[in-house]
């Protein structure tokens, strides 16, 4: 034995094994990191009651078998250990290899402190994240309150004309009765619409650098945005051994910010994820799906985990910036007040749906895409101009193509509503005032632009350059493809908002 | 109301009233007109062109916005002051919104009172009134 | 749960003793007496629960910042510290001194783990000095870690 001794001198725990599988050597540093002291290691018969594997990824057994078969080295994964009579845990790679014909090397690579510095930089990372969004969030408020004082003075003036006009008209009214009074009457009248329209103007402007935390909205499929928040975190479920399972709808589409609501289902998946650990439950898994509520347009995604739930007297603060139920320093507890805001600025819902030992199911729900983009359409246009903007409709599934017209409403203020199928569109027809449709290549049909027409059968029909049998329908014209500003508002007669008379 | 030993007939006023905001000069000039308390009702829409109507003409009182583009209303006032041309001429600020700190440079300057931005006849007549003393 | 590092100092005579117990380790901060160590300083670790390599860089770069001219002294220096003083240079200040610290011991008889608190003056040569069981009273207790690696520290 005293010829490994020199390896007394090492930083690194070892053993060496006899081909009885007992341990025949161990340094001074083993002892050390074991907290296994001589007497305890002498009790040690083989080799293999040394030490047990938590997480299943290291098999000490294993490898000591295949060395002795195949020769060379065997390296384990990256595992979680602990050893005989202690709870300590350690996150560590074990490195075997066949010294001679009898004798088995085994040296222990600690990762334990490396894994938790990592983890709390990852976390103290998302945490920062946080907390820049907060800052920005209290930037744009002060931003707001500076905002305001120029505000209020650039509403005071038009404010000070109306009223003053309303108080000229009530004399004039009173006290003239010829006809010459009757310019001054209108010029009153004249006075105080513009200077609505100021202030109307002023406010809009408020509305949209309030609105910019929510960026631009995008069609996309609901699929697509679980897949990417599911990557994110399946690393993290995968080292757990928990199972993530999604159900897939193609079918359902969204209109939304899309990185905004990504943050929120990561971080619903996150917190099922931490539940499902620390539970004690036999079944470890967390499930996303969704669900289409046509009645009230809307669609919900529900995250569904088999942790211990959520305590009583907890429940209804979990929607509170600040509140967490974590150790200190462990999280700060902006996630759910964080997303609440996220889906509250989608005119969405979210909240817990089911709370008990056997796990929580929250669920976000969503208004449909088509809902969600005639909103953004409505807040973000002025209902008291005068300009006559004819909402022309696009029926189209394709997402780039969606997200093409959605740009162009930004860019030239809002004409275009767009919808991803039939019967969605002839909903909107119902009670909104369409006189063009815009059809794309996988939903046009006889049948369908019939189904158009027969809820108003002036409506123009528009189809893309490389539709098929666009002879059976009476066509108003043709869009080329790829599709681009110029030709479309060509096409469609639209003057950057303004309609020539047809 | 004080009573006077002797009966005068009621003093008429000049006013000069400065705003960019033309509209709003409008408005002042139709509510100051409509009560029989002034001779004359002058506009001038920034400093400069209020300047040319001081040296034109005598007057009681000047309304003058606060925020005008070129020369705010109490650089104007100021000015005045430091050239000694505002001599006993009296001064109603109007403004959108007031900071403390306009506040504190308007009493010094000798400003009689605010009229925050909107008011009505009432109100602007009220101030009007208690600063000219009828 | 009010984790991490706790650092009281009181005055024993001419000493400024100062106190740690939690955590030492890579969230500890030492600013509370950093600059401030003059004289004669205790360091007494009895109520250290935890020090990991973190905790030593930490310690280190402290100790890097305490004048030269102040006097420590180390006294009960729990297990945990010594085997990471044996790991790391730096921990024990050149010229400073190791009162007292803790090594572990068992008792055959009672078949009980024993952290038993020692004076640096009591091992001589290397080796662990023989202690009786203090539940027991009649057994020896038998010194539960390697000699050679334990009391490296003492020179």
């Amino acid at each position: 034995m005293s010829k490994q001794k020199y390896l007394d001198n090492l930083f690194e725990p070892i053993l060496v094994i006899n081909n009885k599988n007992e341990i025949i050597y161990y340094n001074h540093f083993f002892s050390t990191f074991s907290g296994l002291s001589p007497r305890k290691i002498k009790k040690i018969e083989n080799v293999s009651s040394l030490l047990s594997s938590i997480d299943n990824k290291i098999s000490l057994d294993q490898q000591i078998d295949k060395v002795r078969k195949d020769g060379g080295v065997s390296v384990s994964k990256e595992g979680l250990i602990k050893f005989l009579e202690s709870e300590e845990t350690f996150n560590c790679v074990l490195k075997v290899n066949q010294v001679d014909e009898d004798e088995v090397l085994i040296c222990f690579n600690d990762l334990s402190i490396e894994k938790s510095i990592y983890d709390k930089y990852r976390k103290q990372v998302e945490e920062l994240k946080v907390s820049y969004k907060q800052l920005v969030l209290a930037d744009k408020l002060k931003s707001i309150g500076e905002l305001s004082a120029g505000i209020s003075h650039e509403i005071s003036n038009p404010l000070t004309i109306a009223s003053g006009n309303t108080e000229i008209l009530e004399i004039l009214l009173e006290t003239q009765d010829d006809l010459n009074s009757k310019e001054d009457i209108l010029e009153a009248i004249t006075n105080i619409q513009s200077s609505l329209l100021r202030i109307n103007k002023i406010t809009l402007n408020m509305k949209k650098f309030v609105h910019e935390g929510v960026k631009s909205k995008q069609f996309v499929s609901v699929d697509k945005l679980i897949q990417s928040s599911v990557g994110l975190v399946s690393p993290s479920f995968e080292r757990l051994g928990i199972t993530l399972t999604c159900e897939h709808n193609s079918d359902i589409s969204a209109y939304v910010d899309e990185l905004a609501i990504e943050q929120v289902l990561v971080n619903l998946l996150k917190n099922a994820l931490d539940s499902v650990e620390n539970s004690n439950n036999s079944i470890k898994e967390v499930k996303v799906y969704t669900s289409l509520d046509t009645k009230n347009n809307s669609f919900s995604i529900s995250i569904e985990d088999t942790g211990s739930g959520i305590k009583e007297e907890v429940v209804d603060l979990i929607f509170n910036p600040f509140f967490t139920t974590k150790e200190l320093g462990e999280g700060t507890g902006m996630g759910l007040s964080l997303s609440s805001q996220i889906i509250e600025e989608h005119q969405g819902e979210i909240s817990l749906v089911q709370n008990s030992d056997n796990g929580c199911i929250f669920s976000v729900v969503l208004p449909s895409a088509e809902i969600s983009n005639y909103l953004e359409l409505e807040t973000r246009n002025s209902n008291l101009d005068d300009n006559e903007t004819s909402k022309v409709l696009v029926i189209d599934e394709d997402y780039l193509n969606l997200n093409f017209y959605t740009t162009l409403n930004e860019q030239c203020g809002g004409s275009f509503l767009v919808s991803r199928s039939i019967s969605k569109s002839l909903q909107l027809l119902e009670s909104i005032n369409i006189n063009k449709v815009i059809f794309g290549e996988s939903l046009f049909s006889k049948d369908n632009v019939n189904s158009i027409l027969a809820m108003e059968d002036d409506i123009e029909i528009y189809v893309y350059s490389e539709t098929d049998n666009i002879s059976e329908v009476d066509i108003r014209g043709i869009i080329t493809l790829p599709l681009n500003k110029e030709d479309v508002l060509e096409k469609l007669e639209i003057n950057l908002g303004v309609d020539d008379e047809v | 109301m004080k009573s006077k030993t002797k009966m005068v007939s009621k003093a008429k006023y000049n006013v000069l009233v400065v705003d960019d905001e033309e509209k709003i000069c409008k408005i002042i000039k139709i509510f100051l007109d409509m009560s029989s308390r002034f001779s004359n009702v002058v506009l001038a829409k920034d400093a400069l062109e209020a300047m040319m109507k001081l040296n034109n003409q005598d007057f009681d009182l000047i309304i003058v916005d606060k925020s005008m583009p070129n020369r705010t209303g109490l650089d104007f006032i100021s000015n005045l002051k430091k050239s000694f041309k505002l001599g006993k001429i009296k001064v109603l600020l109007i403004s959108g919104c007031l900071t403390k700190e306009d506040a504190l440079v308007a009493m010094k300057l000798g400003i009689k009172d605010i009229l925050i931005k909107p008011f009505n006849r009432q109100r602007l007549m009220e101030k009007v009134g208690a600063i000219l003393k009828f | 749960m009010s984790e991490g590092l706790n650092i009281k100092t009181s005055h024993e005579d001419d000493n400024l003793v100062v106190t740690f117990s939690g955590l030492i380790d890579e969230d500890s901060s030492f600013e509370s007496i950093e600059n401030k160590l003059n004289g004669n300083v205790i360091f007494d670790f009895e109520e250290v629960s935890l020090i990991n390599s973190c905790g030593i860089r930490e310690w280190v770069t402290f100790l890097e910042s305490v004048d030269k001219g102040t006097i420590l002294t180390y006294r009960n220096c729990r297990q945990i510290i010594i085997e990471q003083v044996n790991m790391v240079h730096g921990f024990i200040r050149d010229g400073a001194r190791i009162e007292s610290f803790y090594a572990p011991y068992y008792c055959e008889e009672c078949d009980q783990e024993h952290k038993v608190h020692l004076n640096v003056a009591d091992v001589k040569d290397g080796k662990a000095p023989e202690i009786k069981c203090p539940k027991c009273k009649t057994a020896d207790l038998e010194f539960d870690a390697i000699e050679e690696q334990y009391f490296q520290f003492i020179k």
